[in-house]
């Protein structure tokens, strides 16, 4: 398909994408749903970005290693989902997004927290919120993985950040659910809505916090165990 | 099995991307009524098994919106009460209503959207934008089985050394954590071995290509083509400003100029079209059925 056997093709294809193709379906759409353009604008930007992330993440080079561990993330994140979905707002996505991320680096911390939200939404319902929630999850990742190395090996200092997180990644679901329905971003409506999220924010907060205080240690002997026996 | 498990999953994405792009950035009454009905007549074409509560959901958020949208938002002219000096008012209400409308379509319309995008078909069209990203998809949707069989292991056998799990929420989070830190460990060694025999197999190499099952066909480009027009007339009508449509402070009246019409129809067009598809493709399975019954078939007299 595009993803031919032409190198040259394909490298002008993906800048033709950066720089021509996303601008021109953000703008167009913009004009085009004159009623809904602030939330077809920030639904574009979402959904574009994750993807401009996976096109970069295909050109880097990335070992085999660390592509097959971020697999396993994925995995172990979604299956986690799964596992605690009788419980309303608590899933272990973050944190298990935050402690590989820090291991491998903010890229393939995107790729983890975008998929894992793409992979458990297969089972948990897509929707329009699908975007939305892989770009939340896939900053996560990216910040933790950018400041790898204030996070290593400070259970505490995780712990905070995933707190933050977890509210963070409450809050900006509520811009979009406000700017989807009323296509203005308005406080009134914004307060509503977290206001009514609350108790499912302060679950997922805390619950963040308790799954990375329970995760941190084993995880940090593991890796450490694994380095000295194949010497990465 | 659904008609549109051997079309082309790139085909069908497209499909759902113009009906719920168009449907739910054109805030017009019509078009949301229009992506509702074509949202549920589809939902009774399909046969998979379907979800019944899907439907109180619905239900429910189209109440929701009813109610607090009138609460919170106080523009509009007809005022039904006044509650601490805010107005309640019609067009508020009204347009929570259209509003749960339309996100009711969006929810039936991604209620066959997934059921008809099987991981497989995900894969497939992520490999357009990352061959590795599909990838580590790939690994993660097969290892999803493998590591919950090896966790259901790692609990047996715990049993069967006497780590017992009592009936206690704590007694059962520990023993869950013994379960999962075991299968961490196990997790990030077959990682090592998984990737080195990946590399031993030239993975590393640099020519690489993907490989599909799913070809374009004819029925395809036809469906494709069909969408694209029909979505393309709706979009011309938007982006000409005929389909836009004022809740404040007084409700338009519907417009029926022909720009408006030719995206009315085009866009009912677009939500029809897979409903027709499956449709017909089951009436034709029907018609081609041999008609000839166990009872007419006589056997041969020696």
């Amino acid at each position: 398909m595009i993803s031919g056997k032409n190198e040259k093709l394909r490298k002008a294809l993906s800048v033709l994408i950066l720089f021509v193709f996303i601008p021109a379906v953000v703008l167009s759409g913009v004009f085009i749903f004159r009623s809904k353009n602030y939330s077809y604008g920030i639904f574009a930007v979402a959904a574009l970005s994750v993807m401009l992330f996976a096109c970069g993440f295909d050109r880097r080079k990335t070992g085999t290693r660390r592509l097959v561990l971020a697999a396993a993330a994925v995995t172990m994140a979604s299956v986690g989902r799964a596992v605690f979905s009788f419980v309303p707002g608590v899933n272990p996505i973050t944190a298990v997004t935050v402690l590989f991320a820090v291991y491998l680096g903010g890229e393939a911390g995107f790729m983890i927290g975008a998929f894992s939200a793409l992979i458990s939404n297969i089972f948990a319902g897509q929707g329009v919120w699908t975007p939305f929630q892989m770009f939340a999850w896939g900053m996560i990742g990216l910040i933790a993985g950018v400041f790898s190395k204030q996070f290593a090996g400070h259970t505490v200092r995780l712990c905070v950040y995933t707190f933050f997180a977890g509210l963070a990644y409450s809050f900006i679901m509520d811009v979009w659910t406000v700017i989807w329905a009323y296509n203005t971003f308005r406080l009134s409506y914004y307060i509503a809505s977290i206001s009514s999220a609350a108790p499912y924010t302060a679950v997922y907060a805390v619950s963040n916090v308790v799954f990375t205080a329970l995760l941190a240690k084993p995880f940090s002997e593991k890796l450490g165990r694994i380095k000295i026996k194949y010497g990465i | 099995m659904t008609c549109f498990d051997i079309f082309n999953p790139l085909t069908v994405f497209i499909f759902f991307a113009c009906v719920i792009v168009a449907g739910i950035f054109t805030m017009n009454p019509v078009i949301s009524l229009i992506s509702l009905a074509g949202a549920l007549a589809f939902r009774l074409a399909l046969p998979v098994k379907k979800d019944k509560k899907i439907h109180i959901w619905t239900v429910l958020m189209t109440i929701a919106c009813m109610v607090f949208n009138p609460v919170f938002g106080h523009i509009g002219s007809t005022v039904i009460v006044v509650i601490n000096n805010h107005n309640v008012t019609v067009e508020a209400a009204l347009y929570g209503l259209f509003l749960g409308i339309m996100l009711s379509g969006a929810v039936y319309w991604f209620a066959s959207f997934s059921a008809i995008m099987t991981s497989d078909k995900i894969t497939y069209i992520l490999g357009f934008v990352s061959r590795k990203a599909a990838l580590v998809v790939t690994m993660a949707l097969r290892f999803i089985p493998m590591y919950i069989r090896k966790a259901r292991q790692m609990s047996t056998d715990q049993k069967a050394l006497g780590l017992y799990k009592d009936e206690t929420i704590v007694s059962r989070l520990r023993g869950t954590m013994r379960v999962f830190s075991g299968l961490l460990s196990y997790m990030i060694e077959k990682t090592i071995i998984t990737s080195d025999s990946m590399s031993a197999r030239g993975y590393s190499g640099r020519r690489r290509r993907n490989y599909s099952l799913y070809p374009f066909a004819r029925r395809d480009a036809l469906f494709l083509a069909f969408s694209l027009v029909f979505a393309a007339c709706a979009v011309y009508a938007t982006a000409k400003n005929a389909l836009f449509y004022n809740f404040y402070p007084y409700m338009d009246k519907i417009s029926t100029q022909p720009l408006a019409m030719l995206g009315y129809i085009g866009y009912g067009l677009l939500c029809i079209c897979p409903s027709v598809t499956e449709g017909g493709n089951r009436l034709k399975w029907r018609c081609l059925r041999s008609k000839i019954s166990h009872s007419d078939i006589r056997l041969p007299i020696r």
